[in-house]
């Protein structure tokens, strides 16, 4: 009997065929590029020191183009910016049905990633913030604006040390009008669950109109609008699993064109970070000018 | 040039019905010897002389005289057994013609050998696996199913009461045989243990305890596979690449138990991420589930059984479309009951792999014989009803802002919700009752509710009473006459019908009938139609020679769940079924 099971055992084990497809299900172009060689990436970031690492957040506010009060939201961010500094890392997504363009916003801000965690994340109003994509009220990661809020929950995020260390190297083909960006993640922890990492494209100094307490102002400057992701919405897997030990090193690139955009290349940055895949925290954060 | 090849097979069809019609006619009934082998095989002819009637629908084709025909042959010797067959639909009926059922070949071709341990074949098979929930290969002539795999298949008996099949190959594309451009296959594995029959103790004492599981995969290479994302916006418009699984898993554990009259059984299947033009590529995993109760005792029979199925449509090619059978790896069984009267049959239900949850209960009673209330030869009754939804389904949230389910998970569903759509319900009431040796008759009601919009794309909800009775009068020990009256009532769709048929048999050899189908209750005058159907057979041992004339309206053929359409047509039919 005990070799009738083995047997049948085997044959599952032939037979059994399944491919598990994770999510994201779908991409909108072919991002795969070749990574840079850990050599060529130091020698143009320049030498990594470890002990000068520490950990940036991410903060995503949700945002549109006539919600009237969210010009309050953008000068929230700015406080906090200077009060913060590199510290913290800020996504400006449009979505929701403020952000819908019309005879007076006719500019369509909106991304299909940012409508895509508008819908995640349960929204159903703007503006609202997001930290790190961390729970803030029960299982939802949206924090309001009001009562200081956005400042409190910034003061009270986690602060332990970091487990990676993310560097940027941005390469930009001008004929070609094609960005390849690249980032080296240095583990500086034994992390448990996967771990992956997301490109995303944002822009400063977008002169477009903007609804202020109710007065249309024509020459609004907009700040930090995500233009996209270059690998997704939730990103891809750190080295094919998501998996790495303590002081491993891995290399992720990722290009997007520039073509028929219009984007000032200029005003753009790469904002790179890595998630747990598992809570979806965003664990660190980089930055970095396309130009420098 | 196509014209002589259309002469030429033709006159192949006509030799080979000659052939067959001789042999039948001097009744060659039996197997033959060969050797220590025998040689068994099996006819069938279908013609029929297409008249075209614009009034019904029925169109002109252009080559007015068409047929499906086949033959089978076996030959066996011992534990070996090779076969083969050949099909001719190179100008088939044309409810053939427009499910793709067109073409010639050898459609079936197939090595055997089996002992008492195991048994290999190698080349066409059908297979089930439990309830076919994962797997069930399989042939129904009438509606143009043919589901064969052609590869290789083991059964292996290690003990008594262990039953373990493991097969792989490539399903059968009608009559495409080119196999070696094929990039898709299947292959499955079953063990069934039968506890009864390993250990005699259990079923000396009334039990029955089996259990069952099976894994089934089938693997497709993955191609580029283009979704549109934002249709409704169309500033984000635009096309999106999916990632396509190339080899999809389902598995299925069943078991059953019984007692005497009392059986109980279930199987539960489970399909992993399968994007597919059924489910609108979408990547949530499918389950079903399908339990069964039956009791019986003497003069009581009673059955109760569920079904649910969620996006369980398993094909192997995930482009196939759905409108056929073509490439199901399986099968999502209709466990409502099954009718032959004509005007209910076309509302018949069609199981939906992708979305249905119902059950089903019958009772069947006999009042005993030689009572006041049975009679001499007791009464008959059956009660069934079963009801049939849609399941409950949640949008997954980026459904609304891409504005598509495909290339998300689709959906989510509670898996014990009935959804809000009735699909279909049946309540019936059938009598049964022999008053003498002579007459016999059976009278049925049953109340059909049937969802037309969601299971035939056209129109409401359906609702319909329908009254048969069914009297037969048996003249002496060779002549009979049998007479049919239908009555649907309805309000939608054709709204109401009348059928009755006359059928006069001399036994063993003649039998002919008279039939007509009514539309009175159409709203369009003109549209009401008489659907007549004169019917002659002529049966001498395995062999059936039948005529026919009349017109057939348009609907759907239905059996056992799975249904197909029937183009309306009027004309003149031959059959001819033999075997040997």
């Amino acid at each position: 009997m005990k070799r009738n099971i083995v047997f049948f055992v085997i044959l599952i084990c032939l037979f059994w065929g399944c491919d598990k497809i994770e999510k994201p299900y779908m991409h909108l172009n072919d991002t795969k590029v070749e990574p840079l060689s850990v050599a060529k990436f130091d020698s143009i970031a320049g030498t990594f020191n470890a002990s000068g690492v520490y950990r940036k957040f991410l903060f995503e506010e949700f945002t549109g183009s006539h919600c009237t009060n969210c010009p309050d939201g953008h000068q929230t961010l700015r406080d906090l910016k200077t009060v913060f500094g590199d510290t913290m890392i800020i996504v400006g997504i449009h979505a929701g049905s403020l952000a819908e363009p019309n005879y007076e916003y006719p500019y369509e801000f909106r991304v299909s990633e940012g409508l895509q965690l508008y819908t995640d994340f349960g929204a159903s109003y703007v503006p609202f913030g997001v930290l790190n994509r961390t729970r803030y009220n029960g299982n939802s990661v949206i924090i309001p604006p009001t009562s200081g809020k956005w400042k409190s929950t910034i003061q009270q995020r986690d602060k332990s040390a970091p487990c990676a260390a993310v560097q940027i190297v941005n390469q930009y083909d001008n004929q070609r009008q094609m960005l390849v960006s690249n980032a080296k993640v240095t583990m500086l922890q034994d992390y448990p669950n996967p771990l992956y990492i997301a490109f995303y494209i944002i822009e400063d100094k977008i002169i477009k109109p903007q609804l202020n307490h109710g007065v249309r102002i024509p020459d609004y400057e907009h700040s930090h609008v995500l233009r996209g992701s270059m690998n997704g919405v939730y990103g891809k897997p750190l080295n094919g699993t998501g998996i790495l030990a303590k002081d491993s090193v891995c290399l992720m690139a990722c290009k997007i064109s520039f073509y028929e955009k219009d984007w000032a290349k200029e005003n753009c940055q790469i904002v790179a970070f890595i998630r747990d895949n598992t809570t979806g925290e965003i664990l660190q954060v980089e930055e970095k000018d396309i130009q420098n | 040039m196509a014209k002589k090849r259309k002469l030429t097979y033709l006159l192949g069809a006509t030799a080979i019905l000659f052939m067959v019609t001789v042999l039948g006619a001097s009744r060659l009934n039996a197997q033959i010897a060969v050797g220590n082998g025998k040689i068994s095989g099996e006819f069938g002819f279908s013609g029929m002389y297409y008249i075209p009637d614009s009034l019904i629908g029925a169109r002109a084709v252009e080559s007015k005289f068409r047929a499906n025909t086949f033959l089978s042959l076996q030959y066996s010797n011992g534990g070996f057994t090779v076969g083969a067959r050949y099909e001719f639909y190179l100008y088939p009926l044309i409810d053939f013609e427009d499910i793709g059922y067109k073409g010639h070949g050898l459609t079936n071709y197939f090595a055997d050998y089996r002992n008492s341990f195991i048994q290999v074949t190698a080349g066409t098979f059908y297979e089930q696996f439990g309830n076919g929930l994962t797997l069930r290969m399989y042939e129904d002539r009438q509606l143009g199913v043919d589901n064969s795999l052609t590869g290789a298949r083991v059964r292996i008996t290690p003990y008594k009461g262990i039953y373990i099949k493991g097969l792989v190959g490539l399903e059968r594309n009608n009559f495409d045989f080119k196999l070696d451009d094929r990039k898709d296959y299947v292959r499955g594995i079953d063990a069934e243990f039968s506890f009864s029959d390993m250990f005699p103790v259990i079923s000396e004492k009334g039990f029955t305890a089996i259990i069952g599981g099976n894994f089934v995969s089938k693997y497709e290479k993955a191609v580029d596979k283009f979704i549109t994302i934002y249709p409704h916006i169309d500033t984000l418009k635009q096309d999106a690449q999916i990632d396509l699984p190339q080899n999809v898993a389902t598995w299925a554990a069943r078991a059953a138990l019984g007692y005497k009259g009392f059986r109980l059984e279930g199987e539960f299947a489970q399909k992993e991420n399968d994007p597919n033009e059924s489910n609108q590529y979408i990547y949530k995993k499918g389950n079903a589930l399908f339990l069964s109760a039956t009791y019986s005792m003497k003069g009581l029979g009673v059955s109760a059984s569920f079904i649910r199925a969620d996006n369980m449509d398993f094909r192997s090619q995930r482009a196939a479309q759905t409108i056929t059978s073509l490439f199901a790896i399986n099968y999502i069984p209709a466990i409502n009951r099954q009718y032959s009267y004509q005007l209910i049959g076309n509302y018949g239900y069609a199981s939906q792999p992708n979305g249905q949850i119902g059950a089903q209960l019958q009772v069947n009673y006999q009042i005993p014989r030689k009572t006041k209330v049975g009679g001499q030869y007791g009464t008959d009754i059956t009660f069934n009803f079963s009801r049939f939804h849609d399941i409950d389904k949640t949008p997954v949230p980026m459904t609304d802002s891409l504005g598509t389910a495909s290339g998300t998970d689709g959906y989510k569903s509670k898996f014990f919700k009935f959804g809000k759509n009735l699909l279909y319900q049946d309540i019936g009431l059938e009598l049964s009752r022999r008053f003498d040796k002579h007459w016999k008759l059976i009278l049925a009601y049953n109340f059909i509710s049937y969802n037309l919009e969601l299971l035939q794309e056209h129109g409401k909800m359906f609702f319909g009473h329908n009254v048969a009775a069914d009297l037969t009068c048996k003249i002496n020990s060779k002549h009979a006459l049998r007479l049919e009256l239908q009555h649907l009532y309805a309000k939608e769709d054709t709204k109401s019908w009348v059928y009755a048929m006359l059928e006069y048999s001399i036994s063993p050899h003649w039998f002919i009938s008279v039939g007509d189908q009514y539309n009175y209750g159409n709203a369009d005058k003109d549209m009401r139609i008489h659907y007549f159907n004169v019917t002659g057979a002529f049966v001498t041992g395995t062999t059936r020679i039948g005529l026919s004339f009349g017109k057939t309206r348009e609907g759907i053929l239905c059996v056992g769940g799975v249904c197909r359409s029937v183009p309306a047509s009027y004309g003149l039919g031959l059959t001819v079924n033999t075997t040997f």
